[in-house]
């Protein structure tokens, strides 16, 4: 069995990619269009058919730590070796440009149970940054004007969605706060509560980036994404993308999603409590998850590498929603200049309005 | 000014003449001491017949100017009263002027108290009485030096009066006084301009860095799922503070006497 899967389009032979405008697969050579069921279907029995059969050879022990933690895989167009790092999953080979997957990544334990599949593709990714930079009046003049994306990449990257039922419960400390006064003195009655909120709610799919590669934030900054529009996974729609395995486990993952959780479950209660009090101090609380499943999702983004005078600003963006996250360079010498001129010109008017009032 | 001038200004006969009706709480009346149309009534006699005249002459003079009688009463004691007590019935059940005031001394007790009505309430705020018994007066008291701390009370009550009846604030406010609070003023408007500005400069600074990580998973919350299923707010305890009310700068203030009418002022020991 081959390790590294390619789709032939079986009109004329050439590489079939997944094409999100259509939710279909694509031959890029004669405009052909399949299911992705038919190409599945079409793939297992190709493969069954051949005779060859192609290992991936693990060259660990020649190369020493060198090369500790990268595989190399054959190509099925042209034969040609593609090395790359053990959580890669889908590339391109570099001899025929065609669109691989790494088979072997998603055997066992690897295998994603859902994918939300690519909505918009490469143009609107970069129409989309584009109108994300936009006019942006701090923005340096030559980012823009000099700007040439290095590159953009169609990439799966996998999640780990937790669901479950919360049970919480929090004792607050609240006060109320009254004042009066004689010609005197001025009097304050501060009144205590304990204040007692328990409440159930559940969660679903709240995702947590598996992968070490991806950073965790740039991950969260576009997030929601709808799992609801997810698909049951299949080879197929890596095609044309690029795509990683987990390399941060469930176990690993749990904390992160836990925090979420009881952020929103205390949030949930707070509001519940009414606004009568001057203030609520969280005293203690207590968070129970119970039904928790887990499952492996890969979801769609699009990622942006641009270079502005030698530092790397990364962009992404939601693949299936088209929300954008990017840290901007800011044009400092503006951005100080603007901030000195509003705080000379706020300090007038107060002064003025001091002197007007106080008579100075 | 000849000496027969002298006399009558101290004897106080214009307040014979105008005979103002005083309806009063007879127990009150009763209790305190006649002034017998004096401005200067030194009943502790503290003071020599010359220095009784020559502070007489300088009270006169002020009340003549600013139609306020501004007066002076020793007392070997206040008896059953408080000092403020005293000092606001001497003023209340002698015919004095509406507007004007009174400083009373104490000799027992070493209590001096300075009781002011009508339009002297405001002319003499709470902040003017600090700075001229005080800071200036009293110091005199403390020395037992009576004629001397009296001629600064004169001198200091027409110098007031004069600021008042010109608008002004008394003391007098030195220019390096004004300019160092307008330098705080500045200093004050500047701080705030700097952190409404913080605060805005780094808000549109998050719009361009928009990569972080979001709080909770309110977005994976399943609709309608939320459910409180016990709750209660139990009141346990309360604590009352109290703290003295800030001194508002030249502002007056006044109770009310046991003739009904209002006072201000102030007082203390030396």
């Amino acid at each position: 069995m081959s390790n590294v899967n390619e789709y032939k389009c079986p009109n004329c032979g050439g590489t079939v990619q997944f094409d999100s405008g259509t939710q279909n697969m694509k031959c890029e050579f004669c405009d052909s269009e399949f299911s992705v069921e038919a190409m599945e279907a079409e793939s297992v029995a190709n493969q069954n058919m051949s005779d060859s059969e192609i290992k991936w050879n693990d060259l660990n022990s020649d190369w020493g730590d060198e090369n500790k933690g990268m595989k190399v895989y054959l190509c099925n167009s042209c034969g040609g070796e593609i090395v790359c790092d053990e959580t890669t999953s889908a590339t391109k080979c570099p001899y025929c440009d065609s669109q691989v997957t790494m088979k072997g990544a998603f055997e066992g334990d690897y295998r994603p149970d859902i994918i939300i599949p690519f909505q918009l593709d490469k143009k609107s990714a970069k129409e989309k940054y584009l109108s994300f930079i936009g006019n942006r009046f701090f923005l340096p003049k030559d980012f823009k004007d000099k700007n040439h994306i290095d590159e953009i990449k169609g990439l799966y990257v996998p999640e780990w969605l937790f669901d479950c039922d919360v049970s919480a419960s929090v004792m607050y400390d609240a006060t109320k706060v009254r004042t009066w006064s004689d010609s005197n003195y001025i009097y304050t009655k501060t009144s205590h509560y304990n204040v007692y909120r328990n409440g159930d709610m559940s969660f679903a799919a709240i995702p947590v980036d598996g992968s070490s590669k991806m950073p965790d934030e740039l991950m969260e900054s576009i997030e929601p994404f709808d799992v609801s529009k997810a698909v049951d996974f299949k080879t197929a729609y890596l095609a044309g993308y690029l795509s990683d395995k987990y390399d941060v486990g469930v176990e690993e993952s749990l904390p992160r999603a836990n925090e979420r959780i009881r952020n929103s479950a205390t949030d949930a209660l707070r509001k519940t409590v009414n606004a009568g009090y001057s203030s609520i101090t969280t005293k203690n609380s207590g968070v129970n998850t119970n039904k928790g499943i887990n499952r492996y999702a890969l979801y769609p983004v699009w990622i942006l590498n641009t270079t502005y005078k030698g530092k790397k600003h990364v962009f992404i963006m939601n693949g299936q929603t088209g929300k954008m996250a990017g840290d901007m360079p800011i044009n400092k010498g503006k951005f100080f200049g603007v901030g000195l001129g509003v705080t000379a010109a706020i300090t007038t008017v107060l002064y003025i309005i001091s002197r007007f009032f106080f008579g100075l | 000014m000849n000496k027969f001038m002298k006399i009558t200004s101290v004897i106080f006969a214009l307040f014979l003449i105008m005979s103002v009706s005083v309806t009063a709480f007879a127990t009150a009346e009763d209790t305190t001491p006649d002034s017998d149309g004096l401005i200067v009534n030194d009943m502790a006699d503290i003071l020599t017949d010359d220095e009784e005249i020559e502070i007489g002459n300088s009270l006169y003079d002020t009340m003549e100017k600013y139609g306020m009688t501004i007066v002076l009463v020793t007392t070997d004691s206040t008896g059953e009263k408080t000092p403020e007590q005293y000092a606001d019935d001497y003023y209340d059940y002698n015919d004095y002027y509406n507007d004007g005031a009174v400083l009373m001394v104490s000799m027992s007790d070493r209590k001096w108290h300075f009781s002011t009505k009508g339009k002297a309430v405001d002319a003499f705020s709470d902040n003017t009485i600090e700075y001229i018994f005080d800071e200036n007066v009293v110091e005199y008291f403390k020395d037992d030096d009576w004629y001397g701390g009296f001629s600064c009370y004169a001198q200091m009550a027409d110098q007031c009066l004069n600021a008042y009846s010109n608008g002004e604030e008394y003391p007098p406010v030195s220019a390096f006084d004004v300019w160092s609070k307008r330098a705080i003023y500045f200093a004050v408007c500047l701080g705030i301009a700097f952190i409404i500005t913080l605060i805005v400069m780094l808000s549109v600074k998050s719009k361009y860095k928009n990569v972080r990580f979001n709080s909770g998973a309110d977005d994976y919350m399943v609709n309608g799922s939320f459910r409180l299923k016990d709750s209660y707010d139990a009141f346990l305890y309360s604590t009352v503070t109290r703290a003295p009310k800030p001194k508002e700068n030249n502002s007056s203030s006044t109770h009310t006497s046991s003739s009904g009418s209002t006072h201000g002022g102030g007082g203390g020991s030396f």
